[in-house]
């Protein structure tokens, strides 16, 4: 595993956040295998009422990655968490997508045997509609997009993405509503149909 | 669909979410897509998605997405946690409904299934129910091996930021509470950003249930779950907390059958999240009226709901019953009273009947004020004992709530009355033989002394008109001690009726300038000091007759030329000038004719340089020159002065009793005039040597004072940690203590229209801040040990703060108080006077307070700041009595020893200050610690406080049988004062009951 300086974080931060887009693909990897480590060493260390929390995880990526404390300002923090949704938005695709190919293929007798592991692979098959579902709308709308990247894939609440996209809250809350009745109409109308609204030409 | 579609369709969707009531959408929409009827039906149908997706993804991937980061969720292996993954994001509804839904349904759908382990420490046992709030699991804690209850939240808590963060406040309250009918709450965790409560599991069943099988509970145990209820909601209310959703739901009876309430506080903060969408089927049946019109919540509005449940325990029928919700709302809104208990059950308690009734007032201020007054209006309930019997120490409340009824029967309350009148007249009676003011002539009114004393002063020359006076009174007790240990004669204090020597002298000073007293708003003889060009402090005997005379003469001499040599010659002129006076002293001597020689003097001497007609001074003290032999004067006068004279005899009519006048003078005026006993030290020189007694006392004094507010501190902390002190409680005496005061300042201070006001306005918010802080933190420091050990003390005491005046035991005490008051009065008038009948000891008589001198003697204006003191000392000294005992009981680990501890203690105070050693007074002297423990022990502290203020009704005031006399104001103020606080307290106390019965007509 190669070593990052925080320095180097920080730069390719700043890069992205001026739109370079390599600065994201190199940022990933680093933010990958830091949340991997963190993860695992928070999920093995036995510590009272202790529970794997989302945010704290992140949180603490971000200070390691970023050197110290909190001298960053909200520019830095909003796009390492852009970076840990899109980060956590792959990874999770990437797993439901070996999961539906486990299930066409050797995986199947596995999977006969177990009825949870086939409902589990039903769903996945439908996270992967929910994600094309999501590329569709960011097509149309990316700040809608991104929105549901960093409420869903990060967990991020209201107020936090309102920070990330510099937007307000209550802008936050009417455009979640609004791209939550898009997907869920996207989904709802199934695949296929050529007059579902989301479908790209 | 093309790109500017989709934008158009999202825009008035966005628009049409705005609108809120249907048929302004309806008309919004038929307005915008006019002659589009392909947009409308785009939108519509998006409408119609936003209600379906709600809940959709409304819970985030994250924690999923953690798991999978660590390898621990593989594609392949795992099933039950690949179904966790899909199912936090796909909560799927049977089958129909949308994928990534988070609705719940069926039990089949919970969320867990059994042997599933969260946070690796909480295997799931089962779910156990389903409601308004989520879902709760059976679950079994792996590191601590015990069963917990988990419940899980509404999904859209963990996405909004602030009510989650009101959710954990809730919760760290809610986690203080800590009573055996109150389920625990120990934790709160979250699971894949799921936040949940952990919370003890209770293996028994809803009283909801319990009650829908065997309809009602049996009296007896109605009761007892009733009194249980209000203990466990009484914890509740105690740490803040309101439960908001009370409800047989929420009741469960534990396998011993005894209440734990759970559910408190959460209610209302998932409701107002979720909105009324989630409102629980059937809880609007248990709601207040303030709830459902939507107002603020208070601790009544649970006693409405407590009083629903009671209705229910005791009646087997729900108060309000209804087949849906929107009846039920119907119903509640229309005003309609439950059916009375009584007629549902026939042989119902009407104790029950009543406080249920008193539960469901509509207005809130009628309802019972706490869950504990509830219980103890059921049949038989003294929560305080029970209490007590489980080692817990009561609340505040709970004290105030005691069922003590105390009331006094008309003949019990009746005696104490006359026996305060009785002591009241003989105390009035004897205090003609022991009190030092009934001795001492008070035959002319501060006004006039004061007329007098500036006349005095524009006789000796000094007639520029002041700016500023203030005048007042002190007690010699230098010559009061004289008499007491050189005079043995039996007419001893007889002596003093003719004013002189002066055993009481009247002062006054005059000032050129506003008087700004040092540091302190009191103006007195000393203070501020008389320095000043122009200042005058002319002292009297009550009758008028010039004691001491001192006037600062000018800071720069007007009469003497500027030059040099003249400045020289002046000198030499002083010391001819002392020469012939001298001289003239000597004639004096010789001739014994010094009148017409001190004449001659002044009037020879052109430049006013010699001394004044010290004849005028000495008639202005009664007193004839000729009587005196001139000597050589020894004391030196405070100002600069040009001239001394000195005279020797004794008091007129008191061969006895030498007296020594001191005199001096500044250009012809004089500066100094002192009449001297021989009991007079001089002050201004004797240096300061504390004897070893002395010194002692003093080093004790401090080290208690600090020992006690350091130790007072740490404690007062240390209560508010643990939650234990009465904040409110301690709050109002600080606030009263805070107001006596401000009040005492106002009266008193001597008030000026120069900027040195506002340096007095804040040395009286000094003071009075401090003394109420003090007062506050001793509170908190000292009255939770009281609360644990001797809850009974301070019944009457905690309803008095928590502003019940009517309580009939309030009265009771003050009442108590009063009459043993004025029994300690009585005891130290005898105190005085028994001990001579026996022959050892000569009369003595008693100097009373200083305050009765500083404030008694001054008229009306100054009545207020001696009540306000007699206010707050009363208040203070009974806890110090409580914290003697309670030091003495830790020490020595026993009440019995702890009392006779301090008995001694108090019996040495008091018997090293007023006795002399033979058997009488001893026995009287054992008398008074006696009468105050027993008070303290017997009746409590407000007692204890009311025998204080009445002990001190007399001594503070001019006492006189003399009701026309200038000084019986204030002792008619305070007399009157003390009978409507009789009146009221005898009234009180006797709850209504009638005093005379008519027997004796009947008869």
């Amino acid at each position: 595993m190669t070593t990052v300086s925080p320095q180097e974080i920080t730069g390719l931060l700043a890069d992205w956040g001026r739109g370079d887009r390599e600065a994201f693909d190199k940022l990933t990897p680093l933010v990958y295998a830091e949340l991997r480590r963190i993860a695992r060493r928070q999920m093995s260390r036995e510590r009272d009422g202790h529970t794997l929390q989302a945010t704290a995880l992140v949180n603490e990526a971000f200070i390691r990655l970023s050197g110290q404390d909190n001298n960053f300002n909200w520019q830095d923090r909003a796009h390492f968490y852009a970076v840990c949704a899109q980060v956590m938005r792959h990874i999770l695709i990437d797993h439901a997508r070996a999961h539906a190919r486990d299930k066409r293929g050797g995986g199947a007798i596995q999977v006969s045997l177990n009825e949870a592991a086939a409902l589990a692979g039903g769903r996945a098959s439908e996270f992967l509609a929910l994600d094309e579902a999501l590329r569709a709308l960011e097509l149309f709308d990316q700040q809608k997009g991104r929105i549901v990247e960093l409420r869903y894939f990060a967990g991020l609440g209201i107020e936090e993405t309102a920070e990330v996209l510099k937007i307000s809250p209550t802008t936050v809350r009417r455009e979640w509503r609004r791209a939550k009745a898009w997907l869920y109409r996207a989904l709802a109308e199934g695949g296929g149909d050529e007059t579902r609204p989301l479908a790209t030409n | 669909m093309r790109h500017d579609r989709w934008r158009q369709i999202d825009e008035l969707f966005a628009a049409a979410l705005e609108r809120v009531d249907a048929d302004e959408r309806a008309a919004f929409l038929a307005e915008a897509c006019a002659g589009d009827d392909a947009l409308r039906r785009e939108v519509e149908k998006m409408l119609g998605f936003d209600r379906q997706a709600e809940d959709f993804i409304e819970t985030s991937l994250f924690g999923v997405a953690a798991r999978l980061l660590t390898g621990q969720l593989d594609a392949a292996e795992s099933p039950s946690v690949a179904a966790d993954a899909v199912n936090i994001a796909a909560k799927k509804d049977a089958s129909r409904r949308s994928p990534i839904h988070t609705t719940s349904g069926s039990i089949d759908d919970a969320r867990f299934i059994p042997g599933d382990v969260l946070a690796e420490r909480y295997r799931i046992g089962g779910l156990l129910g389903r409601g308004g709030m989520g879902e709760v699991y059976r679950a079994d804690d792996l590191k601590l091996k015990q069963p917990v209850a988990l419940k899980f939240l509404p999904d859209t808590l963990s996405s909004d930021g602030v009510a989650l963060a009101r959710f954990y406040q809730e919760v760290s309250v809610a986690r203080q509470i800590s009573h055996r009918h109150v389920c625990r709450v120990y934790d709160v965790g979250e699971f894949e950003g799921q936040p949940f409560i952990s919370m003890e599991f209770v293996r028994g069943e809803e009283l909801a249930s319990l009650l829908k099988r065997i309809n009602r509970l049996p009296h007896d145990k109605a009761v007892e779950v009733a009194r249980q209820l209000c203990g466990g909601l009484a914890a509740i209310h105690d740490k803040g907390v309101l439960h908001r959703d009370l409800k047989p739901a929420n009741i469960m009876l534990d396998e011993r059958g005894d209440v734990r309430i759970t559910d408190f506080g959460i209610a209302a903060l998932t409701e107002s999240l979720t909105g009324a969408r989630e409102a629980a089927v059937g809880t609007p049946a248990y709601m207040s009226p303030e709830q459902l019109a939507g107002r603020e919540l208070t601790v009544a509005s649970d006693i409405y709901s407590l009083g629903l449940v009671l209705y229910e325990v005791f009646t087997g029928k729900r108060a309000f019953e209804a087949a849906n919700v929107v009846d039920m709302l119907r119903l509640r809104r229309s005003d309609t009273e439950p059916t009375n208990p009584s007629k549902l059950i026939t042989d119902l308690d009407p104790l029950v009947e009543r406080v249920i009734l008193r539960c469901l007032e509509r207005d809130a201020g009628a309802r019972p004020a706490s869950a504990l007054q509830v219980a103890a209006a059921l049949p038989g309930g003294d929560p305080l004992a029970a209490a007590l019997a489980a080692g817990e120490t009561p609340s505040p409340e709970m004290v105030a709530a005691a069922p003590k009824q105390g009331s006094l029967r008309p003949p019990v309350a009746l005696a104490l009355l006359a026996s305060v009148v009785v002591s009241v007249t003989i105390a009035v009676l004897l205090s003609g033989r022991v009190s030092l003011h009934r001795f001492v002539p008070l035959t002319k009114s501060p006004d006039d002394l004061k007329s007098r004393a500036s006349e005095i002063a524009k006789r000796a020359g000094y007639d520029a008109p002041p700016l500023d006076t203030v005048h007042g009174f002190n007690a010699e007790y230098e010559y009061f001690e004289y008499v007491r240990k050189q005079d043995a004669s039996p007419d001893r204090w007889e002596k003093l009726k003719t004013g002189q020597p002066a055993a009481i002298t009247f002062w006054y000073r005059q000032s050129p300038r506003y008087l700004e007293a040092y540091d302190y708003w009191r103006i007195d003889p000393g203070n501020p000091p008389n320095d000043l060009s122009g200042m005058l402090l002319v002292k009297l005997d009550t009758t008028g007759r010039l004691t001491y005379f001192e006037a600062a003469p000018p800071q720069v001499d007007e009469t003497v030329n500027t030059d040099a040599n003249v400045n020289t010659n002046s000198t030499t002129n002083v010391n001819a000038n002392a020469n012939a006076n001298s001289l003239a002293n000597s004639n004096a001597n010789a001739n014994s004719n010094v009148n017409t020689n001190a004449k001659v003097d002044a009037n020879s001497n052109a430049d006013a340089k010699a001394a004044p007609d010290w004849s005028q001074l000495f008639r202005e003290a009664g007193l004839d020159l000729a009587n005196f032999r001139a000597t050589e004067s020894r004391w030196t006068p405070p100002h600069h002065a040009d001239a001394r004279a000195a005279w020797e005899g004794t008091y007129p009519g008191r061969p006895e009793l030498p007296l020594k006048v001191e005199a001096a003078a500044y250009r012809g005026k004089p500066v100094y005039f002192e009449l001297i006993g021989s009991w007079q030290r001089p002050n201004r020189q004797t240096p300061f040597e504390p004897s070893v007694a002395q010194k002692t006392f003093a080093t004790l004094l401090l080290t208690l004072y600090f020992g006690a507010l350091l130790l007072g501190a740490l404690l007062a902390w240390r209560n508010l940690q643990l939650g234990r002190g009465d904040r409110r409680g301690a709050f109002r005496l600080a606030l009263f203590t805070f107001a006596l005061r401000m009040l005492h300042w106002i009266f008193f201070a001597h008030h000026i229209p120069a900027e040195g006001e506002v340096a007095q306005v804040i040395a009286g918010l000094e003071s009075a801040v401090y003394w109420a802080s003090f007062m506050g933190m001793m509170y908190l420091a000292l009255e939770p040990f009281l609360r644990r050990r001797w809850p009974e003390w301070i019944i009457s005491w905690s309803r008095l703060l928590a502003g019940d005046f009517r309580d009939p035991l309030v009265g009771r005490d003050v009442l108590i108080g009063a009459t043993f008051g004025l029994g300690v009065v009585v005891v130290n008038h005898a105190m005085v006077l028994v001990p001579p009948m026996f022959g050892r000891n000569p009369l003595s008589i008693t100097t009373n307070s200083n305050l009765l001198y500083e404030h008694g003697l001054l008229g009306l204006s100054n009545f207020i700041p001696l009540l306000m003191n007699q206010t707050a000392a009363s208040i203070m000294f009974p806890f110090i009595i409580v914290c003697v005992l309670l030091f003495f009981t830790m020490l020595l680990r026993r009440k019995r020893l702890g009392l006779a501890a301090s008995w001694l203690l108090f019996y040495l105070a008091i018997n090293l200050n007023f006795g002399d050693a033979s058997l009488p007074s001893m026995l009287l002297g054992a008398l008074l610690p006696t009468i105050l423990l027993g008070v303290l022990t017997r009746f409590g502290l407000l007692a204890l406080i009311a025998t204080h203020f009445f002990t001190h009704i007399l001594p503070f005031y001019p006492v006189t049988t003399d009701f026309s006399a200038w000084h019986a104001t204030n002792y008619l103020l305070q007399l009157f004062v003390m009978a409507v606080l009789l009146l009221y307290a005898f009234h009180t106390s006797l709850a209504g009951q009638p005093l005379f019965r008519g027997r004796f007509l009947e008869d």
